[in-house]
């Protein structure tokens, strides 16, 4: 019988969308971007892996290899990241527990270092925060796993104006829901801080 | 032989004029598709971990490229092959890669263990040359753009898997009507006599042992496979490998990613077929159960047939309509 319930698992499993098993892998970092006291938006960079960045230097950018120059950036912005609004950029953010719809991004930015292609873009936080203790918990992920984001390991998190805010971040294991197979475990980068009234 | 080959010349005529994929770059697909909210718990903590290992490989074998490319060192070849072999072992746990097919070809029949490797191993070969063949033909030849090429697999998937679920359909039809039992007369009972003894391997599978005690012991004839299917199967070019394709012309080390990418689907080859061996004794298995709780396993036989049967169709359906959202 453990054999059949297996066999069926077996087929489940494999019963998924083709595009479901990563083709294309994300370092993500963030920066909590303060003003006055209060959380203005996140911004957020993607590093991708090298294969991907060469393919995505071939078709967009102007060759031979050097620096991005604007009209590049700008190709790829257009070819190769604002169909992700379709996906709301892959951002997941919640704030005291609520989640943060992400509609739109803004100040897209993009390089070329170390054979890599990085995207950088600020997520607005619409509504600040409340006084007293606030926690948001921000990840990037594409729950049908084409692509896999991944914090990168070092300096994942960084802050803007957070001075006297006694600001502290780790990463924390978190459970995304997939179309597939459910529930997955993931990291997000969960944040903690005091508001100034 | 000359049903298959109408077959295969079918194909490329329905890939030419299927439509060019408008998936986006970067989603590699179209909208976004429902969620569907199932949860199967297992998994957890193992997507992560089976994503990071992946991560890692795909790293590894990027730098090794590049030094290639830059200094043309052996060891650096021979790192390449290794790690693409454990690259594709992996890749291939991941949904995908004919697995399904594979697990309800065999729940529909009875066949020996090496049925399962021989069918496993083919689609992912076949899988392989699909990506060299598609890499060679539009990125080469016709000097698409990557993405182009990259995106042009949700059209192939599309053919692939409406001709899965054709092949599925007419394996239930079979199964219902019970016009033979199919594990005597396989699709291609014709193609495979005599001639052709390069494909000896796939087609004069010794008998199997008989998997019911007091059963027909002898009179089985081997089971022959679905080639047909294996190769609708096979069409599928792994994004995997056209990305590691890619990146080996943009190294100018073409050559070493087309051996990279052999071996990948070798590596695919060892997953798929474990899968093809489950699925064969998960059957023989349950027959075995059944017989010896006195359900009749013979009635039971058919049904699987016709289970195995339905499961390709529902299968590739999905499928289908998952590489439809990125067309």
């Amino acid at each position: 019988m453990r054999t059949v319930i297996a066999a069926a698992a077996l087929l489940m499993l494999s019963a998924t969308s083709a595009a479901a098993h990563p083709h294309v892998f994300i370092d993500y970092a963030v920066v909590l971007q303060f003003e006055k006291g209060t959380l203005k938006s996140v911004r957020m960079t993607w590093t991708f892996d090298e294969m991907y960045s060469s393919m995505l230097y071939q078709d967009y950018t102007s060759h031979p290899r050097g620096p991005l120059s604007a009209a590049d950036v700008s190709r790829l912005q257009k070819g190769a990241f604002e169909d992700t609004a379709d996906y709301h950029y892959f951002v997941d953010v919640t704030l005291n527990g609520k989640p943060v719809a992400v509609k739109k991004v803004t100040d897209f930015a993009a390089k070329f270092e170390h054979h890599r292609i990085s995207y950088s873009f600020t997520v607005p936080i619409p509504d600040g925060p409340a006084s007293g203790k606030n926690a948001l918990e921000i990840a990037a992920f594409d729950n049908e796993f084409y692509i896999d984001f991944e914090l990168v390991e070092k300096d994942a998190v960084g802050f803007e104006n957070a001075e006297g805010l006694g600001v502290s971040c780790a990463p924390k294991k978190t459970r995304k829901d997939t179309p597939v197979i459910g529930a997955v475990n993931t990291v997000a980068m969960a944040c903690a801080w005091s508001q100034a009234s | 032989m000359r049903g298959l080959r109408t077959f295969l010349l079918g194909i490329l005529l329905i890939l030419a004029i299927a439509p060019a994929a408008s998936a986006d770059s970067i989603t590699g697909r179209g909208a976004p598709p429902e969620s569907a909210g199932a949860s199967l718990p297992f998994v957890n903590g193992f997507m992560m971990r089976l994503a990071n290992a992946q991560k890692q490989l795909n790293d590894t074998i990027s730098r090794e490229f590049r030094s290639v490319h830059d200094g043309g060192s052996r060891l650096a070849i021979l790192a390449i092959l290794g790690l693409s072999f454990l690259y594709g072992a992996l890749h291939a746990v991941g949904p995908g890669h004919g697995k399904a097919v594979v697990a309800s070809y065999f729940v529909a029949n009875r066949a020996r263990w090496t049925a399962g490797i021989v069918m496993g191993s083919l689609i992912s070969l076949i899988q392989g040359a699909s990506a060299i063949a598609m890499v060679g033909l539009l990125a080469i030849v016709l000097q698409w753009r990557q993405f182009e090429v990259l995106n042009r697999t949700a059209s192939v998937e599309f053919v692939s898997y409406a001709l899965i679920a054709l092949l599925g359909a007419v394996m239930l039809f079979r199964a219902l009507t019970g016009r033979g039992h199919h594990h005597h007369h396989g699709l291609d009972d014709h193609d495979h006599r005599d001639h052709h003894g390069h494909h000896a391997h796939e087609q004069a599978l010794p008998p199997q042992p008989d998997p019911l005690p007091g059963g027909e012991r002898g009179q089985e004839r081997p089971h022959r496979l679905n080639l047909k299917l294996v190769i609708a199967a096979g069409l599928t070019p792994c994004a995997s490998a056209i990305i590691i394709l890619l990146f080996a012309l943009a190294n100018e080390a073409l050559g070493v990613g087309i051996v990279a990418v052999a071996v990948l689907s070798l590596g695919m080859a060892i997953t798929v077929s474990i899968v093809g061996v489950a699925s064969v004794l998960g059957r023989h298995t349950l027959l075995r159960v059944l017989d010896a709780v006195g359900v009749g396993s013979h009635r039971f036989e058919q049904s699987l047939a016709a289970i195995g049967a339905f499961c390709i169709v529902v299968f590739a359906s999905l499928l289908m309509l998952g590489a439809w959202y990125r067309i």
